[in-house]
Parts: structure tokens; sequence; C-alpha cells
């Protein structure tokens, strides 16, 4: 056959487009799998505006404080629980600092937990999978014993009881939350290994002389990372609740340092329930819509990094 | 059956000893003496110090820490949970009176969070890709992502504030001992809590349908003349109520981590807002109590799934 130029070949390729599943066939002849993934993830549009709510989220609270004047510390004992106004957009809270500022600035310490401690949780959930699955044996059944115990221990109640001993700063509370957050990922990375050493390539592999830790960094990690990145996303989800739980129950991140949840312990009173709802709809409105949009990435990854799981 | 059992059963008693002394040391490593802690600093003489010696020594905590552990796990046996550091009074007293409210709110939010998931994971599974299943998938995503004590403060704001309908706080109306008053305290703290328990499941509930909705039994029993929705209540929903089952098992443990929020939002006078108080007092024993508490009922809600596993599908094979 020789390799002439057939002007039928271009035409036919978008007329098979039609049906999505020929489609998906032909894509799978040309395209990378990355591309792949991002059409089908772009295809999916909760998840596209899950990431553009949260692009716009994290920039907001990044760059506000460099673009206008926002104070979050400053105490004004004479306007407590002002209403919202022209000076201050959502007013002033129990000790009259302003309300939005503190939204902006409690925002950056909200993410930064929920975002350090989920790669912390991912990080050290992939190390103990990846040593549990690999190394098998005793070394396997203690940490999946672990992982058990970790996973079916409420962490929250956890975290009240260690809380509540140590204190808590924004360093501790990355760590106690990576602490009981990292069952899923070891468990997803050991799975992974456990059904990956069987193939031909590890074991050709270790047939060379393959140490151990090249096997885990060279060929299991990489298979596993986009299940990793989605369980990774959801975290974050989790564990921007986690402190906004912890702080409106008093145990997390004190004042005066800002975070979406110590700035609901003010409704915490009745009254401020019932007559200030300035200080406690925003914070309780920019939580649940962070979260919904994170969660609607992470579901939109996981569709589209695996097909196979829908 | 009988030799899974007791292994299962011993590996359970083994990590609660572990868990117990975990949390023991954990909670001895701490920083600040919790006796030094009740004292104000103006009042702190040289006799204060013989004071907290003698408070010490009094209470066994100058001892050595693996001596407080068995004395305090002998104890434990014996339903001696110690004293409060705080106010003197016996843990297993303080505990008694807090773990009934608790039980009824985690009970009856528990039910109405199984009644909402089977419900609504059932018809969005039946009406997949349809209007409905959208919009029951939409909700219950919402849901999980706002926070549970925050859906509880808009619910006084519009329930207690706004239509004055519900009470707000507590258990009852000071004064007032009626059936009808206890009840209307309940409706707002198992609503909110039922309602946020019930997100997860009931999208586990969907998945666990649909996939028996696509299973060949189905198409047979259709074949056989039976109707769609007798395929639905005869077939399919016996056959996802084992996996659901396990997972609600499983779910009890996240129950008392709700709970112990939705008692903070509506001073519902249970263990979970005793704990808040007591970690901020340092007050060991009780939390240290509350701890044990917490890890015997994960480990049984562990152990009562795994056995429910086994039992309702004979499928499953004993290790």
């Amino acid at each position: 056959m020789t390799a002439t130029f057939d002007p039928n070949l271009p035409a036919a390729a978008p007329a098979a487009d039609h049906s999505h599943d020929a489609a998906e066939g032909l894509a799978a002849v040309r395209r990378s799998p990355s591309r792949m993934a991002l059409r089908r993830y772009m295809s999916n549009r909760l998840a596209v505006a899950g990431a553009v709510v949260l692009v716009v989220l994290v920039l907001g609270v990044l760059l506000l404080p460099v673009f206008m004047h926002l104070d979050p510390y400053t105490v004004d004992p004479l306007n407590v629980r002002a209403k919202p106004t022209g000076d201050h957009l959502l007013g002033t809270d129990g000790v009259g600092r302003d309300v939005f500022a503190r939204l902006v600035y409690g925002g950056r310490i909200s993410m930064l937990i929920g975002f350090s401690a989920a790669l912390l949780a991912v990080l050290i959930g992939s190390l103990i999978g990846a040593l549990a699955g690999t190394l098998g044996g005793w070394v396997d059944s203690t940490f999946m014993r672990m992982a058990d115990v970790f996973m079916s221990f409420p962490n929250l109640v956890a975290i009240i009881v260690v809380v509540g001993i140590f204190g808590a700063n924004v360093i501790v509370m990355v760590i106690l939350l990576a602490l009981f957050g990292w069952t899923q990922t070891a468990r997803v990375v050991r799975g992974m290994i456990l059904s990956l050493r069987e193939r031909e390539y590890v074991q050709a592999s270790r047939a060379f002389g393959a140490k151990p830790l090249w096997l885990i960094s060279r060929h299991l990690l990489p298979a596993a990372l986009s299940q990793v990145v989605v369980l990774m996303t959801l975290e974050v989800a989790g564990f921007i609740l986690s402190e906004a739980a912890l702080s409106f129950l008093g145990v997390g991140i004190q004042p005066p340092t800002a975070s979406w949840g110590n700035m609901l312990q003010a409704a915490q009173q009745y009254t401020v329930i019932s007559s200030m709802p300035w200080l406690w709809l925003p914070p309780g409105l920019a939580i649940a819509l962070t979260v919904l949009a994170i969660n609607f990435v992470g579901d939109g990854l996981r569709d589209a990094l695996d097909p196979r799981q829908r | 059956m009988g030799a899974y059992l007791l292994r299962r059963l011993a590996s359970t008693v083994l990590v609660f000893f572990l868990i117990t002394i975990v949390v023991f040391t954990l909670i001895h490593l701490a920083p600040g003496d919790p006796i030094a802690m009740q004292i104000p600093p103006d009042q702190y003489t040289s006799a204060t110090q013989d004071f907290i010696a003698a408070k010490r020594h009094e209470l066994g905590l100058d001892r050595a820490l693996p001596i407080q552990y068995l004395t305090w796990i002998g104890h434990a046996f014996t339903g001696d949970l110690g004293l409060s550091i705080v106010n003197g009074r016996p843990v297993s007293e303080i505990i008694g009176e807090r773990i009934v409210p608790t039980l009824e709110l985690m009970s009856l939010g528990m039910i109405l969070a199984i009644v909402i998931a089977l419900v609504f994971g059932t018809w969005a599974a039946v009406r997949k890709n349809r209007i409905v299943d959208y919009v029951i998938t939409f909700f219950s995503m919402l849901t999980i992502s706002t926070p549970g004590f925050f859906i509880g403060i808009m619910a006084i704001y519009l329930f207690s504030v706004k239509l004055k309908l519900l009470p707000s706080a507590g258990m009852s109306t000071t004064g007032v001992h009626t059936t009808a008053d206890a009840l209307k305290h309940l409706i707002l703290p198992v609503t909110i809590l039922g309602l946020t328990m019930s997100a997860g499941l009931l999208r586990f509930v969907r998945g666990a349908m649909i996939s028996e909705l696509t299973a060949d039994y189905q198409r047979t029993a259709l074949a056989k003349g039976l109707t769609r929705g007798g395929v639905v209540v005869k077939h399919v929903f016996r056959n996802a109520l084992i996996p659901i089952l396990t997972v609600i098992a499983y779910m009890i443990p996240q129950l008392l981590s709700g709970a112990v929020l939705i008692e903070s939002v509506f001073a519902w006078p249970g263990m979970g807002s005793m704990v808040v108080d007591e970690a901020a007092k340092n007050d060991f024993p009780v939390l240290i109590a509350f701890a044990m508490l917490t890890a015997i009922l994960v480990l049984l809600s562990n152990l009562v799934a795994d056995v429910l596993y086994t039992l309702v599908d004979p499928r499953v094979k004993l290790r």
C-alpha cells in the first residue's frame, strides 16, 4: 500500500464524532491520556463551575488585601456589632473589628489549613500505603490495623480531646488533621500496589534487581497518582469542614487570628443569631461555597481521570 | 463462625487496650498541671506549692505512668472512673447523667438519616439521570458541603427567631414537664443531625441501588412478568441492603462527631457539650472516660458491621 494523500480521511473523523462512543474510540488512538482527561473534565459542567468558583475564591482571599485596605485586627470598642455600612461592608464583630476583612483573612487561614493538611495527609498516607503494600507481612497487617482504628475513630472527638490538652495553632491543627486523615490514601495506594506488583513490567524491573524504593518511586506511585490527586481534593474539602467545626467549638484557631470557623463562634449566642446575621451568615456561606466547589472539582477529577469508576 | 467470632473479638479487645494506653499516655504528657490551673495566679504563694503536691499525691498523679494506668484500668472495670479534677464529682456520675440525652439524640438522628437516605437514594437511583436524580444528588452534595452546625444556626434563625415555631435550646422549657414540650425541643436537633448524616449515606444507597438495578437477575424478573415496582421492592432493594447495612454500622462513630456539634448549637445537655467544656479545663479523668466510651462504641460498631456482613450475605467467606 502506498502512502498517497486521501482527501476523504480528514472528513471521516468529524463524521464519526456524532456518535459519542465512536469519538471516544478514535480519541483513544490519537490523544494523550491527559488531554483526554481534560476533555472529559471540561464536558462536566458542574466540575467546570466548581473550578471557576474555587479559583475566584482563592484569588479573592489572596489578592483582595493587596488591592484594598483591609484591617482584620484593629479593635474599636465604640463601634461594636455595627450593621453593615459603607465603611464596614459586612459590619463589625463583638469587639469592633471589620467583619469583611476578617472574612478575607479568615479564608486565607481556613484554605491554608485545608490545603496543607490534605497535602500532609496524602504524603503520610502514600508513604504508609507504599510501605505496607511493598513489604507485606507483619508491617502490612500492623499498618492496616492502625488505619482501621484511625479511620473509624471519630476524628472530631479525638482532636477535641488532644487540642483540649495541647492547645491549638495553625501548625498543630494541620498536623492533627493529617494524622487522622491519612488512612484512605494509605488504603488506595496499598491496593494499587497489591494489584500492580503482579504486572509483568514490575516483575521485569524486579528481575533486573530493582530495590523496593526504586519500584515505589518509578512504577507504583505514578500509577497511583491520579487516584491520590482525587482523594487529596476531597480531603481539602473535608479538612476545611473539620477546621470550621473545631474552631466553632472553640478548640481550633484562636482569636485574634481569624478563621471561618472561629468567626462562626459568635453564633454561640442567641442574640447574635437572632439580630446580627451579618456576623455568622458570611463565614458560613463562604465555607459552604468553597467546600461545594472543591467537592465538584473532586468528583469531576475522579470521573475524568478514571473513566472506569463511573 | 464461632472461631471467626472469637478471633474477631480477641483482636477487638486488644485494639481497645491499645487505644486506652495511647489516650492515657497522651493525656498525661500534656503540658500544664490540672491542679495548678485551678488556682488564680495572684493567690499563688509558697503554701500553694505544698497544697498542689498534697493534692497530686491524693489523686495519685505523682506515681509512675504505668502504675497510674493499671490502677485506673482496674478501677474502670468496677465502674469507678475516678473523680473529676475540676469539681471532685465521680466521673461515672457525670457521664451517667449526660449519656442518655446523647444516646437519645444519636438514635433518633440515625433513624431519620436512614429513612431519608433509603427513600431519596432509591428514588434517585430509579430515576437515574432524570431531573429528580439531579435535584436529589445536588441537594445531598450541598448538605455534605455545608457544616451541620451552620445548618443548625440557620434553622434556629428561621424556625425560632423568625417563625417562632420551635425552641432553640435545651431539652425542655424550664418548669414545664409535658411530653409535647419535650418533643418540640427534639425536632430541630434531631432533624438537623439526621439531615447531615443522611447525605453521605444517600449517595451510597443511590450507588448500591444503581449497581443492583443493572444486574442481570432484574431483567429475568421483569421477563417473568413482575412489575418494575415489584422488582425494585422484592429483589433490588433486598440485595442493595447488604452493603448499605454495613455502611450504616460504620457510620455510628461519625454520628457521634455530628452529635457533639449539634449539642453545642442547641445547648443539648449531652456528652458532646460536656466534652467541649471539659477539654477547655484539662479535666483528664472526664476526657479519658469519654475517649474510652468512644473507643468502645467504635469497636463495637465495627464488630457488628463485620458480623452483619457475614450474616446477611452467605457468599462472604469467613477468614
